[in-house]
This record gives structure tokens, sequence and C-alpha cells, in this order.
């Protein structure tokens, strides 16, 4: 094994808390493309064994109970993204369940 | 379940990692294909227009004064900014993420990786300070991974270089070019410093096919897939792992001793024992044929200031020296006479340095 001199690693963005931010964002926009990637791959693989067709998922419409789970799941989602900048204690009390969104 | 065969697989090695490594390395090309190089283009609109690196007046060999000129404008740029972190992001991860691709699918990988037999270790332990550093910003070194030379040759090269680098060309066609410069028709026996995983040493097989090749490199990972290839290429070359400056061959062995892109990998007094090695190995009136990297000297202010820029943000270490060093006068003083510097490309990278040992040496 090689390695044993290991350079600072270079800060670009006026503070190493955005560069660490930025990492972040950049490794997350990977792993959702590797996601797509996939969910590409499986519409493409499922079509061909018959089982759904990119059609069908483009035109299905949830009924009802499916709209509701669906809509529970994006409200939890942005709340807990955009709910992100909300201070400390407003955060916690809505991870505790005390509010609600 | 995949319905291609072992035997009507066409893929290259590199191409046969899962789902996620390919996903994985497709965005790294995307993300420097596109926003990293568009942003890299307002950058260098932005130097050329302040004035800063006035074409009739720049010293690009005083390469100091140019980053001197140049880093406060481009640091105030929230384009140069961004762009740089997420360069660094990608060559950070991209061995990384090699070398876990190629581990889920070891049990197919490691059959197409492995020569024979290994290489065997001339070094005896010994290997030089400079060669411990990590180059490249790839994570352990050279030798990081026992397969870290299939990991760089097929996923780093082939997967995200040749696509990055070469807009779909041949970025090894050069290698190429550069074995046919050699001032001889032919060659009979040919000396490879740092072969790596025998990008060059190949090409140098096809411009020579008689000649009898010796090639050899510090890292085991990158020699053992080089012979990996060149048996799968049907070829007989000696590989050893040896430093280029401390070979163990015999004196007056070779009458090629060349090289490519591996003197700017070494400080400058490792460049001159290279030299001095080289004309050790050579008979009286062999030749020593070195490709690397373009003396800032002869490049625009642009080019002198982004090679520097990248070199030290892409941790290599020693290329500001190679590039700001003088080779020809290291292989004169090294004994060489006919010395030759020249440009490879338009533009001034990289360069090649040809010489001869003269016939009463």
């Amino acid at each position: 094994m090689t390695g044993g001199d290991v350079p600072n690693r270079p800060h670009y963005l006026g503070s190493d808390r955005l560069d660490d931010l930025a990492r972040m964002i950049t490794e997350l926009t990977s792993e959702l493309w590797i996601l797509k990637d996939r969910n590409m791959v499986l519409e493409k693989l499922l079509a061909e064994a018959g089982v759904v067709t990119v059609e069908s998922i483009d035109s299905y419409q949830p009924d009802a109970e499916t709209a509701a789970h669906i809509a529970a799941e994006r409200s939890a989602l942005a709340a807990r993204i955009f709910g992100a900048v909300l201070p400390n204690d407003q955060r916690l009390e809505r991870e505790l369940g005390t509010v609600h969104p | 379940m995949s319905t291609v065969s072992a035997q009507s697989d066409t893929r290259t090695p590199g191409q046969r990692i899962d789902q996620r490594g390919r996903a994985e390395l497709e965005f790294v090309v995307a993300l420097r294909t596109g926003m990293t190089s568009a942003l890299r283009s307002q950058v260098r609109r932005r130097i050329e227009e302040s004035g800063v690196l006035d074409r009739d007046t720049v010293d690009t060999s005083d390469i100091v004064s140019v980053r001197e000129a140049v880093d406060p404008l481009v640091e105030a740029s929230a384009a140069h900014r961004f762009q740089a972190a997420t360069l660094r992001w990608s060559r950070e991860i991209s061995t990384a993420r090699g070398v876990q691709a190629f581990d889920r699918s070891r049990e197919r990988l490691e059959t197409l990786a492995v020569p024979s037999s290994p290489v065997e270790d001339f070094t005896g332990g010994e290997v030089p300070r400079y060669w411990s550093y990590e180059f490249h910003a790839t994570e352990g070194g050279w030798d990081g991974h026992e397969h870290m030379g299939f990991v760089h040759h097929e996923m780093v090269y082939h997967y995200l270089l040749t696509k990055i680098y070469g807009g779909g060309g041949d970025i090894f066609a050069l290698r190429r070019a550069f074995a046919d410069r050699a001032p001889a028709q032919a060659y009979r026996s040919i000396v490879d410093l740092g072969c790596g995983t025998g990008q060059y040493t190949l090409k140098l097989a096809e411009a020579y096919p008689d000649a009898r090749i010796t090639a050899l490199d510090l890292s085991q990972s990158e020699l053992n897939y080089a012979k990996r290839r060149s048996e799968d290429a049907g070829l007989d070359i000696a590989f050893r792992r040896a430093a280029a400056e401390k070979t163990g061959l015999a004196d007056g062995s070779a009458d090629l001793v060349t090289s490519y892109i591996l003197l700017h990998e070494m400080p400058p007094h490792a460049i001159r024992s290279v030299f001095d090695e080289a004309f050790r190995l050579l008979e009286p009136g062999g030749h020593v044929h070195f490709g690397d990297v373009g003396a800032y000297a002869g490049r625009s202010g642009y080019d002198a200031w982004n090679d520097d820029w990248d070199a030290e943000h892409g941790n290599e270490p020693w290329w500001r020296l190679a590039a700001t060093t003088d080779i020809a006068q290291i292989a004169r003083e090294a004994g060489f006479v006919d010395v030759e510097r020249y440009e490879l490309l338009p533009g001034g990278h990289p360069m090649g340095t040809t010489a001869r040992k003269p016939e009463e040496a």
C-alpha cells in the first residue's frame, strides 16, 4: 500500500462549510441519477417481461386511497426539506408530532 | 438476467460493471463534459478579457507571477469557484467508486484482470519517496487496491477520460504517434520507463514489432494489468517492477530508452537520475525519447495558468517543476547530443525530448 502523503483538501466556496454542502449536494445528485438510471432500466426490463409498460405507468391514475397515501408522503417530504430552515424548537416540535405541517 | 454470453460480450472489461457503477461513472462524465467545461469556458473568457495576461508581455516561464495575476481574478468568480469544487469532487470520487464497482463484481472482473503470473519485483522493497504521494487525488495511491491497474485503465481511462478528453476519439493515438517519432526506422531493444498499464508499451509494440521490449514501473497493480493486456494481445513483453532511475538492467543493453508522461511524476533530481540511467542503458548511438508535459515558457498565458492551476488542484505535485525545468539541459548534462525539444500538439503540450548517446561514449 502507498498513499502516505495525503495533501490537504482545498476549499473553493469561501468556507469549509459551504464546500461540504456543495459536496453533499453533488453526492445527492449522483445518487439521484443512479436511482433514475435504475428506474429507467427497471421500466425497460419490466416492459420486456410483459409486466408493465411505460405507457401504463404514465397513464396511471391513483384511486382515492392511493392518492391520499401519496399526498401524505409528499407533504412529509416537503416539510422535512423546507422545514430544515426553521428554528430548532419548531423543527423539534414537528419531529415530535406536536405540530402539524 | 443477461442474455449476453461471455463469448459474445463485446464490451470492454470496464463496461462490464454493474448498473450502479455504470450510472455513477456516467454521471461524472456528464458533470465534467457538461457543466464543468461550460463554466471553464466562462472563466477563460473572463481571464482573457481582463487583460491581466497581455499576450505581448506575459512571461509564462514566471508561473508564480502568472498565478498571482490570475488567481485573485478567478477566485472572485462564482463560475470558477463552483466548477473547481465540482471538478475536485469528481476527481476525489472517481477512483474510489471504480474500486467499489470492481469489488461488487469482483468474481466476474478479477478473471479479466490477472496475468498468467505476477510481474517480478526488482525493487528489493526500496521505492523512492516521491512515489508514495497520492497522485491525481486517487485514494491510496497507485497501489491502493490490488487491482488498481485494472480500475485505472478500464474504468478511469476507458470509462471516464476517453469521454471527457477524447470527444469519443482515441486519446491513446498520441502515444502511437510519439512512438513512431523516435529517430530510427527500427529498434532491436526498447526499454519503456514508467509503463503503467502499458498504454504506451503496447503502442511501441505496434510501431516496432521486431523489437524486444522491456517495460517497468513501480506500481505492482499497474504492471500486473499491463502484463495481462499484453498477454491478451498475444505479445511477449518483459515486465519488471523497478524504478526508472534504478532499472537493474545491463549497461548498453538497449538502443531506445523511452517513456510517455513519466517525468512530471517525479522531482527534478529524479529526472536527472532517469537521464543518467537511460545513458547507462543505451548502447553507443542509441536514442532517448521522452514525451511529457509542455514547458510553461511555450504555452499561452491562459494555458500556462490553467496547466498550473489544474496540476495543483489535481494533485500533480511535480508538474510545475517538470514544466519549468530545462529538460534539454539535463539531457546534455547526462552526456546526450543532438538534443531536440518539440511540441507534440499545437499549443505546446505535450512535448517530446529526443537525444542520442554519442558513438564514442
